[in-house]
């Protein structure tokens, strides 16, 4: 394990509750990430599992009735959590930034992508001139794979297609040159053909930058071929971690290998699709234990106590009593 | 950098120049033949109003240029100076025509200056309320509640009886009468909006809460708000020309069109119509004409009605 200053983001023991005429109810529990410097890193897992949860508790954008109650968000060794609003200010959109899933809605549609652009550097260097800053904007466009960025500086966020207004987030989201960015399902919304040319250049815009990235998705084959790292969440909670290809090719928690499965690539055609039996149980219902013990063929009593993450080979951890294959 | 450049099919056809909202909407009700009545209404008197003191024959407020002698003469009569009085004159020989004029002036200055005024007000509460939410937001709307529970008449009688006469009381009587339907408007718009995955965005960023409030939000809000604003406008002139009509509105000297009408009043059955007839009628044309705009602008601005 890392020390925590040479990590980007380092989340420890995270919690999110969310307070609800039921009670209060743990959206997120115990979740912990780590991020080197460049890295990659993707969190994948099923709707509902806590991945868009996780983002925006580490950008410290939950809402009432929700509230972080626990863990330790560290960025480049200092506690988000900790740290005054002023610092946090100072932190978000400079050297963290977002992107969110749905492209329509992101962009301001009243403001041209100009305004919009230019009021993110000036947020955190007010110093910076009206020329020198609609350079970096364009620039910015220009590497995402926007033509024409001078004129396109002008338009409205109505005038883009989906593709590129998702390229128009992930540029302002790098305009400030970010240590590490969250991107929520960016590419969920898009069609394949925009979707690997947006993956191609996120991945080499990072490379050159240097950039870390935590990439949410439910989709692995988008994982698979961008993430270095990976991150499986069910129920609120981390189920596996460790280096992308061992953890696919050789899933070791039962729920990972459900999911793997479940993605129609595998499947001989005219055979039934795998599927895990069973749905992901609603938040106030989560069963003690192993959250995914009563979907899980491997089960038996003992599940039904809390489960440790264990250290695994390759640098991979598992919270599972029974894993596939050896531990 | 060249092979990144590359680009997807749908956006090699280049969107056509981008136009602001603004004037697109402008484009729109162009299009709009009521709406182009009550534009040229509008203008139209606001245009002679302002240029009152070029056009008008002569200056109602001027003694020396009235002569009592003239007091009462139907329209279309010649004055002892010479010249025509084509509406007539009121009871102390003013010619009605100039009279109109200033009062449109008044009328249109205070109904514009209270309205804008009341915006202002009333949008940043309706926003703050919006965007704070809990406690300071039910407080807020519970008075915006009381506010609108009175009839505005009402408010306004009470506020003049205290304040006494004058343009600047009279614009805080209809300030506080108004504001609370502009902050209940934009409170609405506002709490769909602060929804929105832009707002986010935007905290994302960092952005200044004021920023996001006024230059995110509000301009989403815009809308509704237009619509609210005309419509508002004419009600204020004519609230103003009810409470001149009853005589605690603006004093003589400034007369607005309510108290030309209210003078009038009395001879009204006696055949001497003019006095209050066309004061009453420039009335009614300027808030006609704002009312048509009005009406195109919220058919315009509604999303269900659109596309």
């Amino acid at each position: 394990m890392a020390r925590a200053d040479d990590l980007t983001l380092d989340v420890r023991g995270l919690e999110t509750r969310f307070l609800t005429p039921k009670g209060p109810i743990s959206a997120i529990r115990d979740v912990s990430i780590q991020v080197r410097p460049g890295e990659i890193v993707g969190l994948v897992g099923e709707s509902g599992s806590g991945k868009s949860v996780t983002g925006l508790s580490i950008m410290g954008l939950i809402d009432a009735p929700g509230e972080v109650v626990d863990g330790e968000v560290l960025l480049n060794g200092e506690d988000l959590r900790q740290i005054s609003a002023r610092r946090r200010r100072q932190l978000r959109g400079d050297r963290i930034a977002m992107v969110f899933q749905d492209p329509m809605m992101t962009l301001n549609p009243v403001l041209r992508i100009r305004t919009q652009m230019v009021e993110a550097i000036r947020a955190h260097d007010p110093k910076v001139g009206a020329k020198e800053a609609l350079r970096r904007c364009r620039d910015a466009l220009a590497q995402v794979g926007i033509p024409a960025p001078e004129e396109r500086l002008d338009a409205y966020p109505h005038q883009f297609s989906g593709g590129m207004r998702q390229r128009v987030a992930i540029a302002t989201a790098m305009l400030n040159g970010p240590d590490l960015i969250i991107a929520d399902e960016p590419t969920t919304a898009l069609d394949v053909t925009i979707q690997a040319q947006i993956l191609a250049e996120v991945q080499t815009l990072c490379r050159e930058r240097g950039t870390a990235l935590i990439w949410i998705t439910h989709d692995l084959s988008v994982v698979a071929g961008l993430a270095e790292r990976l991150y499986v969440m069910y129920g609120g909670g981390i189920v596996e971690e460790g280096p992308v290809d061992p953890v696919l090719d050789h899933p070791l928690h039962p729920y990972t290998d459900g999911l793997i499965r479940s993605v129609p690539w595998h499947n001989e055609p005219g055979r039934p699709l795998n599927q895990i039996p069973g749905m992901i149980p609603a938040l106030d219902r989560m069963p003690r234990g192993c959250r995914f013990h009563p979907r899980c063929d491997r089960a038996d009593e003992a599940c039904r106590q809390p489960v440790a993450l264990r250290e695994g080979p390759d640098n991979r951890r598992v919270r599972c009593l029974y894993p596939l294959g050896k531990v | 950098m060249s092979d990144r450049a590359a680009v997807p099919a749908d956006d090699a056809v280049l969107a056509p120049p981008p136009r602001s909202p603004g004037r697109e909407l402008l484009s729109a009700l162009l299009h709009d033949k009521l709406a182009v009545i009550g534009l040229v209404i509008v203008v139209v008197l606001t245009v002679l109003a302002f240029l009152a003191p070029v056009i008008a024959p002569q200056d109602p407020y001027d003694l020396a240029q009235i002569d009592f002698m003239d007091s009462r003469l139907p329209p279309g009569s010649a004055s002892l100076a010479g010249g025509t009085f084509w509406l007539g004159t009121d009871d102390q020989g003013r010619d009605l025509f100039s009279a109109i004029l200033y009062g449109l002036r008044t009328s249109i200055e205070v109904g514009i200056t209270s309205a804008v005024i009341a915006l202002v007000i009333g949008a940043s509460i309706g926003l703050a309320s919006a965007y704070v939410g809990g406690r300071t937001d039910a407080l807020l709307m519970r008075l915006v509640d009381i506010q609108l529970s009175f009839p505005a008449i009402l408010i306004a009688l009470i506020l003049l009886a205290i304040l006494g006469q004058g343009v600047d009381k009279i614009i805080i009587a209809l300030v506080v009468t108004q504001w609370a339907y502009y902050a209940r408007t934009v409170r609405g718009s506002a709490l769909v909006e602060r929804r929105r995955a832009y707002v986010d965005a935007a905290r994302c960023q960092a952005l200044p809460r004021r920023r996001i409030m006024f230059g995110h939000i509000l301009p989403n809000c815009l809308p509704p708000l237009i619509v609210v604003v005309t419509m508002r406008v004419a009600y204020a002139i004519m609230l103003e020309a009810t409470l001149s009509f009853l005589g605690i509105g603006l004093p003589v000297t400034e007369p607005s069109l309510g108290l030309l009408i209210s003078n009038g009043y009395t001879y009204l059955l006696s055949g001497v119509y003019w006095i209050s007839i066309f004061p009453g009628i420039a009335l009614v044309l300027l808030i006609v004409g704002i009312n048509l705009v009005g009406d195109c602008l919220r058919d315009l601005l509604n999303p269900r009605l659109r596309r």
